[in-house]
């Protein structure tokens, strides 16, 4: 995992370059060392802009990565899908009429992720334990304020 | 892919006939032995041949990248797309290309369809089926950009089922698991799912290449690189 540096970079540079790491990160997932082997779609659109604390960035992290080992281990998966997502209830898009690009309106709207697999046989017991114990669903619902108590 | 892999029927399956092109031997020749439920017509190296030689096929399977000679530029990619579709083909884009511009870009220029050749041949045959009938093929990836163009207010002509359904397919959910949360079949859902692509698809062959960049957050001049040629009034 490259947890670490991408932590370090967080610390240093401050929340907005967090965010764009983030999503590099997620996005360099596929063509990462760790999970190269997956037949990964990264879906990650939707939370361009979502601000996350430090911690709360490598708590999600490192949740993805235990759903994803436990999908290479258990789901025999032709197709993984991580797709994230902001809650459009706590404002999502700007205002698009003013000609830039839509951002978010807010820093502090919940996001999630979410994993999901065909073509295998879906995650085994010790995947969905794990899954429950993170605070996420059968679907591999993940809510990083769920895991560590810090809020978006 | 976001179709769910459907046996197709296989009489229906025998009439459609298929030209392909590409440039791997193998693929031209292995076409028809891989595909025996598909009747593949005739197969080229390159664009230009196919469009000399017009054939009689439903669907042209059409590979992206064209290696050529090196010598003379050839028909290749998005322009090639929009040639073959000018002469009045439907074409099934199979390729290993992952951009998601140059995939935008070739639905823009007319595909009805696109299946990576990482794809089980039971896709592709089924895509296939599935393009001889007008319907509209489009990756995971692509479902994802039609999400983000519905959510950011592009796609206004959906109605509340066909984004229920967007959603859900964007998370790599399957029509069955769809339909149960919904409380209607998968084959109901499947057809929301139809409405949604021809409607992304439309919405690509509207707007200019500036317009789709900025609508879907695509790097600039991944799309104003090549543009169709539009008619002159």
């Amino acid at each position: 995992m490259r947890t670490t540096v991408v932590s370090n970079a967080f610390a240093y540079v401050g929340f907005s370059v967090l965010t764009r790491f983030l999503v590099g990160y997620l996005r360099r997932l596929g063509a990462d060392a760790d999970f190269g082997d997956l037949p990964l779609e990264i879906s990650v659109d939707l939370v361009t802009g979502v601000v996350l604390a430090p911690v709360t960035a490598d708590a999600l992290q490192r949740a993805l990565a235990t759903l994803l080992a436990n999908v290479r281990l258990h789901a025999g998966a032709s197709s993984v899908v991580v797709h994230g997502d902001a809650d459009q209830a706590q404002g999502m898009w700007g205002n698009n009429r003013t000609g830039r690009r839509p951002r978010l309106r807010h820093r502090d709207h919940p996001a999630r992720l979410r994993t999901a697999c065909t073509g295998g046989t879906g995650p085994g017991s010790a995947g969905s334990q794990r899954a429950r114990a993170l605070g996420a669903r059968r679907r591999h619902d993940y809510h990083p304020a769920w895991t560590n108590g810090v809020p978006l | 892919m976001t179709t769910e892999p459907v046996d197709p029927d296989p009489t229906e399956a025998l009439r459609v006939r298929v030209a392909a092109v590409d440039d791997d031997t193998i693929m031209r020749d292995g076409l028809p032995v891989l595909l025996p439920q598909i009747e593949v017509v005739a197969s080229f190296a390159d664009a230009d041949a196919l469009l000399a030689a017009s054939p009689e096929a439903e669907v042209v399977l059409l590979d992206l990248k064209l290696a050529g000679t090196g010598q003379v530029p050839i028909l290749q990619g998005p322009p090639a797309v929009h040639a073959v579709v000018a002469a009045g083909y439907r074409v099934l884009v199979y390729t290993n290309e992952r951009r998601r511009a140059v995939l935008v870009n070739c639905l823009a220029a007319g595909a009805c369809g696109v299946v990576h050749k990482a794809e089980p041949l039971s896709a592709l045959s089924d895509a296939v089926t599935r393009v001889a009938k007008d319907q509209i093929i489009i990756t995971q990836a692509l479902t994802g950009l039609a999400e983000l163009a519905e959510r950011r207010g592009r796609l206004t002509a959906l109605t509340p089922r066909e984004r229920q359904v967007l959603s859900g397919r964007a998370r790599g959910e399957s029509f069955r698991s769809i339909g149960e949360r919904l409380f209607i079949t998968d084959r109901t859902a499947e057809g929301y799912m139809k409405g949604v692509t021809g409607k992304f698809a439309a919405f690509l062959r509207d707007h200019s290449p500036a317009d789709l960049e900025h609508y879907l957050g695509l790097e600039p001049a991944d799309l104003t690189d090549w543009q169709p040629p539009r008619p002159r009034p």
